[in-house]
């Protein structure tokens, strides 16, 4: 059997089985390594991400290594594949900080970047009550102890 | 049967944001029939990556159910209009405005970077999509462009008795995030949590902000940095000369773009080889060892270039002269000095400076010298203690090309002198 037809199980907290080509699998580098450390299983269980999103996972890998495979028109492929990036990390906002953290566990670059970067241009430009007040963070500051955070970044509230 | 308005515009920038809107006649719609109303505007018009809405403004003389129809309506850049996807409008989802008009969005786009390129457009539409009984008295004032302002989604607003969503992310995380934002984001966010102040230290973030070049500006410095957020910020405060001297680098702070100051020695100055014309000195204030004091001349001409490359992408950027005069600056001070920039291989912008101004003595003499002088960029006074003035703009888009400046007052037979230059700065433009 040729490497790249070989198939893996990814098994989510749910128990769920997804089976995906090895290819894909190693879109995941925490199980890149497994392979490279001579785990020889073909069912790989990943006891952290749900079925939903390892799903996601799963689908973002695909398309990237599908689209990787490609040969000639690479400029067209690279722009099909911004555009799939972008509407495939246009979801509510629970569900991208679920596959950013799930991409941060399976070390999965490409989506960890783009989720980051999706959170990140939330927050561009906007003040701290801002920011405290749409993803609900606590301010874990006394009065005196901000006040000496914001003294210290003063330049960056100006103008 | 189709009716036709080019619009007729005005444009004024106020705090940042280009708007569009008519101000003389504004066109009536007198009678019932189906109406179109099209246009275009040139991208670079409105600020760069920034996402615009786009409004009709109008007035509605009978009552607004009246003109509840639908409309066709659609905005779109870079192609031309049929490739434009038409959204339906409900013009019962209108707005009051402040200034007495009605307003309803129409569509939005993301002005990015290409804006620069003149062949890029923006096409807008406004046109029934069916017949529809429209009464007299809808009156267009314009069409405006405006930033979307960040409203978060109902969908994106958090019960507050629900987790942050930041609560499961590792420190690692919320660290890649802000690497993602600006150091100016970066040092705001360090005051929403402990966590966050935690996550803006890291190196992580620091590092992306940092020119890819940076562990070679280090020996520079006779300091050791404990952090990259300390180094960056030297690199902020304290340039650092680059290429043999000729060149003094540093980062703007909000931004983290980069910025250089070339030293003229280089350069092409005309008469700058002759000792009796042009000297070299070294003086402490400036950062460069060797720099131009201006003796004596009639034919003042400074020009030069540098690549593209040491600056930073898809960046607008202020071409600067830094100097100081000395006993006045003699023939040269008051009067206009002709300057340019461009890229090599386009039209340079052309335009005129003042390296001090024209005296301002008596009435009548003010009156006339203000109209002569007009279209004259006036020095401006720098922190540093040097003064600066404005030789054009550029766009860089993609670091591969050359960028040349030109200075010359040639047009008087007069002995020019007492000007002392530093170099010529090169820092990202501020948005208008």
């Amino acid at each position: 059997m040729s490497e790249s037809n070989k198939k893996i199980s990814l098994i989510s907290s749910e128990g769920e089985a997804f089976e995906v080509s090895e290819a894909v699998a190693r879109e995941f580098e925490i199980v890149a390594h497994m392979l490279e450390d001579g785990c020889s299983g073909s069912s790989i269980p990943i006891t952290t991400v749900d079925s939903n999103i390892l799903g996601k996972v799963i689908e973002y890998c695909t398309k990237h290594v599908e689209v990787g495979n490609v040969e000639g028109n690479s400029e067209k492929a690279e722009k099909d594949l911004e555009e799939f990036d972008k509407r495939f990390i246009a979801v509510e906002m629970n569900t991208l900080f679920s596959l950013i953290l799930a991409a941060n566990y399976l070390n999965v670059k490409g989506l960890l970047n783009i989720g980051c970067q999706k959170v990140a241009d939330t927050i561009k430009d906007m003040k701290p009550e801002e920011v405290r007040s749409i993803f609900n963070i606590e301010n874990d500051y006394t009065p005196a102890e901000e006040e000496v955070v914001r003294k210290e970044n003063e330049w960056a509230f100006q103008p | 049967m189709v009716h036709g308005i080019e619009l007729g515009s005005h444009w004024t920038a106020r705090s940042g944001v280009v708007r569009c809107v008519f101000t003389q006649e504004v066109p009536q719609l007198v009678t019932g029939i189906p109406f179109k109303i099209y246009g275009l505007l040139k991208p670079k018009l409105l600020s760069p990556d920034t996402q615009y809405s786009a409004y009709v403004v109008y007035k509605a003389k009978d009552q607004i159910q009246d003109v509840q129809k639908s409309f066709g309506v659609g905005v779109i850049v870079h192609e031309t209009p049929e490739g434009a996807k038409w959204e339906r409008l409900e013009l019962t989802k209108l707005e009051k405005r402040e200034d007495g008009w009605v307003e309803a969005n129409f569509g939005e786009l993301l002005n990015d970077g290409g804006f620069m390129d003149d062949r890029d457009e923006i096409w807008f539409r406004i046109s029934e999509i069916k017949y529809s009984y429209w009464t007299s008295g809808f009156i267009i004032q314009g069409i405006e462009f405006r930033p979307v302002k960040k409203i978060p989604d109902a969908g994106d607003l958090m019960h507050a008795t629900m987790p942050s969503p930041f609560d499961s992310l590792p420190v690692d995380c919320i660290s890649t995030i802000i690497s993602f934002t600006s150091p100016r984001d970066a040092c705001v966010a360090a005051s929403i949590s402990k966590t966050f102040e935690s996550a803006v230290k890291s190196d992580t973030v620091w590092e992306k902000f940092l020119p890819s070049e940076y562990s070679s500006l280090i020996p520079q410095y006779s300091r050791v940095f404990m952090s990259k957020k300390e180094l960056y910020f030297a690199l902020c405060d304290d340039p650092v000369l680059i290429e043999d001297g000729k060149k003094s680098f540093w980062l703007e702070k909000a931004s983290g773009k980069r910025c250089i100051m070339l030293s003229l020695k280089e350069s092409s100055i005309t008469w700058g080889t002759s000792p009796q014309y042009w000297r070299w000195i070294s003086i402490p204030e400036s950062r460069f060892e060797k720099i131009a004091e201006l003796l004596n001349v009639c034919w003042f001409d400074i020009g030069d270039g540098m690549h593209t490359r040491y600056l930073s992408p898809r960046t607008h950027y202020s071409v600067y002269i830094v100097f100081k005069t000395k006993n006045g600056c003699p023939n040269l001070g008051d009067s206009p000095v002709d300057v340019g920039v461009g890229l090599v291989g386009q039209e340079p912008s052309q335009k005129l400076i003042y390296f001090i101004g024209p005296p301002g003595r008596g009435r009548g003499r003010r009156r006339r010298r203000e109209t002569e002088t007009r279209d004259v960029t006036r020095p401006e006074a720098r922190e540093d203690g040097w003064m600066e003035a404005e030789l054009g703009e550029f766009y860089n888009d993609s670091c591969c090309d050359d960028i040349s400046f030109s200075i010359i007052k040639t047009n008087t037979p007069h002995w020019k002198s007492g000007l002392i230059v530093q170099g010529i700065e090169f820092r990202p433009a501020k948005v208008r």
